[in-house]
C-alpha cells in the first residue's frame, strides 16, 4: 500500500494546491496552473519545474493518478489516498489556525 | 509550437522517465507561459529556467516514488561518525601514528606527482604543442648529438613535406643600450616565423613577420618591466644593441617560454628577439651553409596529417644531401633526428624524476602495509567488543561499516595532512631542486595534483581499511566474545605477507640510497685539477661591429684583465672562454707525424696566459702565452699530451685543430699544463687545448674574466664594475657569481636526489621496522594461551623466546633476500646517476641487508623478551 505523507512533514505549497485543485476535479498540468493562479489572485504561480515535479512525485506516491490523456496532455484526478492526504493536512492548517485565533494572533471572523 | 533549444537542454537534467513522461507537455507549457507573458518575455523565461533547473536537481537529489524507510542503509551514519572520531581521540598515540603515516606518503607522493606533472607530463603552453618537432643534428662518430644548423640548412628543411612550417633561433648575447644602463641581454635570433609557429600571442604590439627588415625587436615580458618599466608606449621605442639600432615592434606576454633543448647548463631566459641580419661579426649564420654557421636550433611544426616518422623521412634526405655537399659531415656521420619537441626537452629528466616517483610510491606502500598492520591489531583487541556488538543485535555489515569508517576517517584526516604538506612542500621546491628539472618556476598545485590527492586517499582507505576490516567481521564473531580461547589466525597470512614486502621494498631503497651516498662521498672527494674557492667571475660580451677581429678585441680583454689585477685585493685575474662549468666547446684533434692521426675530441679554450695562475692550473713543461707569440700556439693538457705523444716532450711539436671549423690548423706545442675536469666531475678529465685569446677573441658572445680575490663579492662587485666601465663604458658588466656556484649547480643534482632518497629510504626502513614489530607484537598476542600452556608445561621461557625470533627471523630473511633482488633489479634505473660506484657494489648490498635485518631483529626482541616475561597463571586465569 502506498505510503501517506508523514506527519511531520508539510505538503510543500505546489503539492497542497495541487491536491486541492484536482479535488474539485481532473484537470491537466497547464489547466492546474491556470486554476492555482486564479484562485490566489495570481499571488502563487507554478513554474513548470515546481509544477511538473510535484505532479511527478505525487503520481509516484499515489496520491494522484492520470486519467486517458487528450492529446498530448496528460489529465490527472485525485486518488483515495490523495484525498485522505489532503483533508489530514488541511484539518492540521484548521488546528494551527484555530489555535492562532485563539491566542489572538490573527483577528477572529467577525 | 515554437521548440526551444534551452528548454530541451534543461530537460536533458531530469531523469528519463520524467522526461518522457512531461518533457513536451512542459515544453508546449513555456512556450505559452512566454507567449502570454509578452514584454516581461525575457524575465519570465528567466524564473522558468530556474524554476526547471530547480525541479531536476531536486528529482535527482531525492528521486520520486516511495522512498525506503529512513535509516535503512545510511541510517545512523552520523551517529557513527560521532563514535568514530571519539573513539579515535581517546587513542592519541594510535590515531596520531596512523594520520602521521599516511600524510607522509600522501604528502610525498602528491608533491612528487606535481613536479612530475608540471615538469614532465604537462604539455607546453604553445598552440598544438604536439605538432611541434625539434630538429638535432647527431655526428656520432664525434660524439656529437644536438648540434645545430646553419641559415641554409633552415632553407633546405623548409622544404621537407611534412612541415607546415620550419623555423629556427639562434642564441648570441649582446649589450643592449638605449634603455636604462647598458646590460648584456639574451638575445634570441630567430627566423621571422619562429615565435608564430610555437603559437604565442604578443601582449602588446606584434611578432616578427617572415618579411620584416632587419632592425625590429621584441621583447619579452621580463626585459619590458625591468629596462622599460613597463612603459605601453614602448612600441616604436628606438634602442641600440651592440651599436646598431633597432626598433621595438612588440612585447611578449609574462610565462612565455622559449623550451629548447638548451646546451648551457642553465637554460636562458631570452630576453630579445630580433630577427635574421647580417649585424655579426662572425660570418652570416643566415645566409651562409656549412659546419662553421651551425648556429640555429631548429624547430618544425607538422601538418595536421603527417606523424613524426614522416618528418624523420624528409630530414633523412637533407640529411643525406648535406653529407654528399660536406666532406665534413660525411666524415662525422652526420644525420638529423626529428624529436618531439616536449619528449626532448625533458629527456634529461624524465629517468631521474621517474626513478623518485617509484621510491616515493613505495614509502606510501609500506606506510599503508603498516597501518593495515596496526588496524589488524586493533581489529584483534576489539573481538570483544565487536562480538559484544553482534551479540546485541548489530548486523555484521553494520559493524563492517563501523571498521570501514574509522579507517576512511584516518585515511581522509591523513590525506589532509598530507595534501597540506604537499603545498608547503611545493612552495618550498624551487628553492630546493636544482635547475636540472626544467620549468621548475612553473610549479604550483593544481586541481590534477588534488584529483590525484583525492585518488590516493581512496586508494589508501582501500588498501587499510578493507582488509583488516573483512577479517575482523570474518567467520563467527561470537568467538570474540566467549574469549580468545579459540585462538584465532586473525589473517596471518595477509600479515606475513605486509611484513616480508615492507622488508623487501624498504631494502630496495635502502640500497640504492647507499649507493648514491657512496657516489656523492666520491664526487666531493674529486680533485677538479683546480682552485675556486676565492675565485669570482664575471662576463663581458664586446660588438664586433665596433672591435676588430682578433687584434681590437684581444687588446680589449687584456685591458680589462690588467685593470683588474691592479685592483686592490686582487690575486691574480685571467680571461677564459668558454666559461668552466658553464659552457663546452669541443672540437677533434689530429697530429700528423707519419700519418694524419685523430686524437678523438678534445675540450677548446680560449684564455690568457694569466689564467692558469688564477685558476692555480700548474704549468708542467714548457711556457705560457706572452706578448709576441705568433698566432697558432698553443698549450695543452698532461692527459692530451699523453695521448699524442706517449712518453715523449711535446714541447715544439705540431698539433692540428680546428678552433673555427673547417680545415684543421697546424698549432705549435709551447707548454704543457695539469689536466683539468672541465665539463663533468662525474668523468675523467677530457684533453685540453688551449690557445691565445690575444689572437682568438670572440666577439659577440660573453667571455668571461675570473679574478682571484679574497675580497667580498659586495665590494668587489663595484669596483670590476667600474674597471670595465673605464676601459669601454659601453660595454656592461654581466653575470657577477663566484665560479663555485657554477660547480655546485654540477653536484646539486645528485645532491638533490641523494636527499630526497635517503628522506624516502629512512622512512621507508623505520616503517618497515615499525610495522614489524607490530605485526610480531600481534602475532604474539595471539598465541599466549598457547604460550602459557607451554610454560606451564614446563618449557623453558628462553625457548619461546627462541621461538618467536625464530619465526619472525624466517620472515626477515625472506624479505632481505627479496629486496636484494629487488635492488639489482632497481640498480640498472640507477646507474647512470652512480659515480665510481657500481651499481651491484657487494659491500653497499651487505652493509644496507644487515643494517635492515638488525633493525628489524631488534623490533621483534621486544615481544619476544616479553612473551617470555609472562606468567602462564596469568594468562591462563585471564582467558
Amino acid at each position: 500500500m502506498p505510503r501517506s505523507k508523514n506527519p511531520r512533514d508539510l505538503l510543500t505549497p505546489a503539492a497542497l494546491h495541487i491536491l486541492m485543485t484536482l479535488a474539485s476535479g481532473s484537470l491537466h498540468g497547464y489547466g492546474i496552473k491556470h486554476a492555482v493562479e486564479e484562485r490566489t489572485d495570481g499571488r502563487l504561480s507554478l513554474g513548470p519545474g515546481t509544477l511538473y515535479e510535484a505532479i511527478h512525485r505525487m503520481a509516484a506516491d499515489g496520491w494522484i493518478e492520470e486519467v486517458e490523456s487528450s492529446g498530448r496532455r496528460r489529465i490527472y484526478r485525485i486518488t483515495e489516498v490523495g484525498r485522505n492526504v489532503l483533508t489530514d493536512e488541511l484539518s492540521r492548517l484548521d488546528d494551527i489556525v484555530s489555535y492562532a485565533r485563539d491566542a489572538d494572533l490573527i483577528p477572529k471572523p467577525t | 509550437m515554437k521548440r526551444r533549444r534551452w528548454v530541451d537542454w534543461l530537460l536533458g537534467v531530469y531523469p528519463e522517465p520524467f522526461r518522457r513522461a512531461h518533457g513536451s507537455e512542459i515544453a508546449e507549457h513555456v512556450d505559452e507561459t512566454l507567449r502570454a507573458a509578452g514584454v516581461r518575455r525575457p524575465w519570465v523565461a528567466c524564473t522558468v529556467a530556474l524554476d526547471l533547473l530547480r525541479g531536476a536537481l531536486r528529482l535527482r537529489v531525492r528521486p520520486a516514488g516511495p522512498q525506503l524507510p529512513v535509516g535503512s542503509r545510511w541510517g545512523g551514519l552520523g551517529s557513527d561518525l560521532r563514535v568514530t572520531v571519539r573513539t579515535l581521540l581517546k587513542q592519541p598515540g594510535f590515531s596520531g601514528v596512523v594520520v602521521g603515516t599516511l600524510a607522509l606518503g600522501v604528502g610525498m607522493n602528491a608533491a612528487l606527482f606535481s613536479l612530475l606533472e608540471q615538469t614532465v607530463f604537462q604539455p607546453f603552453d604553445y598552440e598544438d604543442p604536439d605538432r611541434l618537432v625539434y630538429l638535432s643534428a647527431e655526428m656520432p662518430v664525434d660524439e656529437i648529438s644536438n648540434a645545430h644548423f646553419s641559415g641554409g640548412d633552415l632553407r633546405d628543411l623548409r622544404e621537407v613535406g611534412a612541415f607546415e612550417g620550419v623555423e629556427g633561433v639562434a642564441l648570441i648575447r649582446q649589450n643592449l643600450h638605449g634603455a636604462g644602463l647598458p646590460r648584456q641581454v639574451a638575445v634570441g635570433w630567430a627566423s621571422g616565423g619562429f615565435l608564430e609557429l610555437l603559437g604565442v600571442e604578443p601582449e602588446l604590439g606584434r611578432l616578427h613577420t617572415p618579411d620584416d627588415p632587419p632592425g625590429t625587436l621584441v621583447l619579452s615580458s621580463a626585459l619590458w618591466s625591468g629596462a622599460f618599466d613597463s612603459d605601453p608606449d614602448v612600441l616604436g621605442r628606438s634602442v641600440q644593441l651592440d651599436g646598431h639600432p633597432y626598433t621595438v615592434v612588440g612585447v611578449l606576454p609574462a610565462g612565455f617560454e622559449a623550451h629548447l633543448p638548451w646546451s648551457d647548463v642553465s637554460p636562458p631566459d631570452i630576453e630579445v628577439w630580433k630577427n635574421p641580419d647580417n649585424f655579426w661579426q662572425n660570418g652570416d649564420p643566415w645566409g651562409a651553409q656549412g659546419p662553421e654557421f651551425s648556429l640555429v636550433q631548429v624547430v618544425g611544426r607538422l601538418r595536421p596529417d603527417a606523424a613524426l616518422v614522416d618528418a624523420q623521412a624528409g630530414v633523412d634526405r637533407v640529411g643525406e644531401s648535406l653529407r654528399a655537399r660536406f666532406p665534413a659531415f660525411e666524415e662525422a656521420g652526420f644525420h638529423i633526428v626529428a624529436h618531439d619537441l616536449h619528449d626532448r626537452v625533458v629527456a634529461n629528466a624524465r629517468p631521474l624524476l621517474v626513478m623518485l616517483a617509484g621510491s616515493v610510491l613505495a614509502v606510501l606502500l609500506i606506510g599503508c602495509a603498516n597501518v593495515a598492520g596496526l588496524l589488524l591489531v586493533r581489529g584483534h583487541r576489539r573481538r570483544r567488543e565487536i562480538g559484544l556488538r553482534v551479540a546485541l543485535g548489530c548486523s555484521t555489515a553494520r559493524v563492517g561499516r563501523l571498521l570501514m569508517m574509522e579507517s576512511a576517517t584516518l585515511a581522509a584526516a591523513g590525506s589532509c595532512l598530507g595534501l597540506a604538506l604537499a603545498l608547503w612542500a611545493v612552495g618550498m621546491a624551487p628553492r630546493w631542486a636544482p635547475s636540472a628539472l626544467p620549468r621548475l618556476d612553473e610549479l604550483a598545485m593544481d586541481i590534477t595534483v588534488v584529483a590525484f590527492c583525492g585518488g590516493l586517499a581512496v586508494l589508501v582507505t582501500l588498501l587499510v581499511g578493507v582488509v583488516p576490516s573483512w577479517i575482523a567481521v570474518r567467520g563467527d564473531p561470537g568467538l570474540g566474545l566467549q574469549s580468545a580461547r579459540v585462538a584465532g589466525t586473525g589473517g596471518g597470512a595477509v600479515r606475513r605477507t605486509l611484513v616480508v614486502g615492507q622488508i623487501a621494498t624498504s631494502l630496495v631503497l635502502l640500497v640504492s640510497a647507499a649507493l648514491l651516498l657512496g657516489s656523492t662521498a666520491r664526487l666531493q672527494r674529486v680533485q677538479p685539477g683546480f682552485d675556486a674557492s676565492d675565485v669570482f667571475t664575471f662576463g663581458v660580451s664586446i660588438p664586433g661591429t665596433q672591435y676588430g677581429w682578433p687584434e681590437e678585441a684581444g687588446a680589449f680583454y687584456r685591458d680589462v684583465e690588467t685593470h683588474v689585477a691592479a685592483l686592490p685585493g686582487v690575486e691574480a685575474a685571467g680571461v677564459v672562454w668558454p666559461m668552466p662549468f658553464a659552457g663546452s666547446w669541443s672540437s677533434p684533434v689530429l697530429i700528423e707525424e707519419d700519418e694524419r692521426r685523430d686524437l678523438g675530441q678534445a675540450s677548446y679554450r680560449l684564455t690568457t696566459e694569466q689564467y692558469f695562475p688564477t685558476m692555480r692550473i700548474p704549468l708542467q713543461e714548457g711556457r705560457l702565452f706572452r706578448e709576441g707569440d705568433r698566432r697558432e700556439v698553443a698549450v695543452v693538457s698532461r692527459s692530451l699530451a699523453e695521448r699524442a705523444w706517449p712518453g715523449r716532450s711535446p714541447i715544439g711539436l705540431e698539433v692540428l685543430a680546428t678552433p673555427w671549423g673547417g680545415d684543421p690548423v697546424s698549432f705549435e706545442v709551447i707548454g704543457v699544463v695539469g689536466d683539468v675536469r672541465y665539463r663533468d666531475l662525474r668523468e675523467p678529465p677530457e684533453g685540453a687545448i688551449y690557445f691565445d685569446a690575444r689572437s682568438w677573441s670572440w666577439v659577440d658572445w660573453e667571455v668571461h674574466v675570473l679574478v682571484r680575490s679574497a675580497v667580498a663579492p659586495t665590494a668587489l662587485v663595484p669596483a670590476l664594475r667600474s674597471v670595465v666601465a673605464e676601459v669601454d663604458p659601453t660595454i656592461p658588466l654581466a653575470h657577477p657569481a663566484p665560479l663555485a656556484d657554477g660547480i655546485a649547480q654540477q653536484t646539486a643534482r645528485p645532491r638533490f636526489v641523494l636527499t630526497l632518497l635517503l628522506a624516502f629510504a629512512g622512512s621507508a626502513a623505520l616503517l618497515a621496522v615499525v610495522g614489524l614489530y607490530g605485526a610480531i607484537s600481534y602475532a604474539v598476542g595471539l598465541r599466549r594461551r598457547e604460550f602459557g600452556v607451554r610454560v606451564a608445561l614446563g618449557s623453558g621461557r628462553s625457548g619461546i623466546r627462541a621461538l618467536v625470533l625464530r619465526e619472525s627471523g624466517r620472515l626477515i630473511a625472506i624479505g632481505v633476500a627479496l629486496g636484494l633482488l629487488g635492488a639489482v633489479a632497481a640498480s640498472s634505473a640507477l646507474e647512470a646517476m652512480l659515480f665510481e660506484v657500481s651499481g651491484t657494489d657487494p659491500a653497499t648490498y651487505v652493509g644496507a641487508a644487515l643494517l635492515l635485518g638488525c633493525a628489524a631483529l631488534a623490533a621483534t626482541w621486544v615481544p619476544a623478551w616479553r612473551v617470555g616475561r609472562m606468567d602462564p597463571v596469568v594468562v591462563l586465569r585471564n582467558d
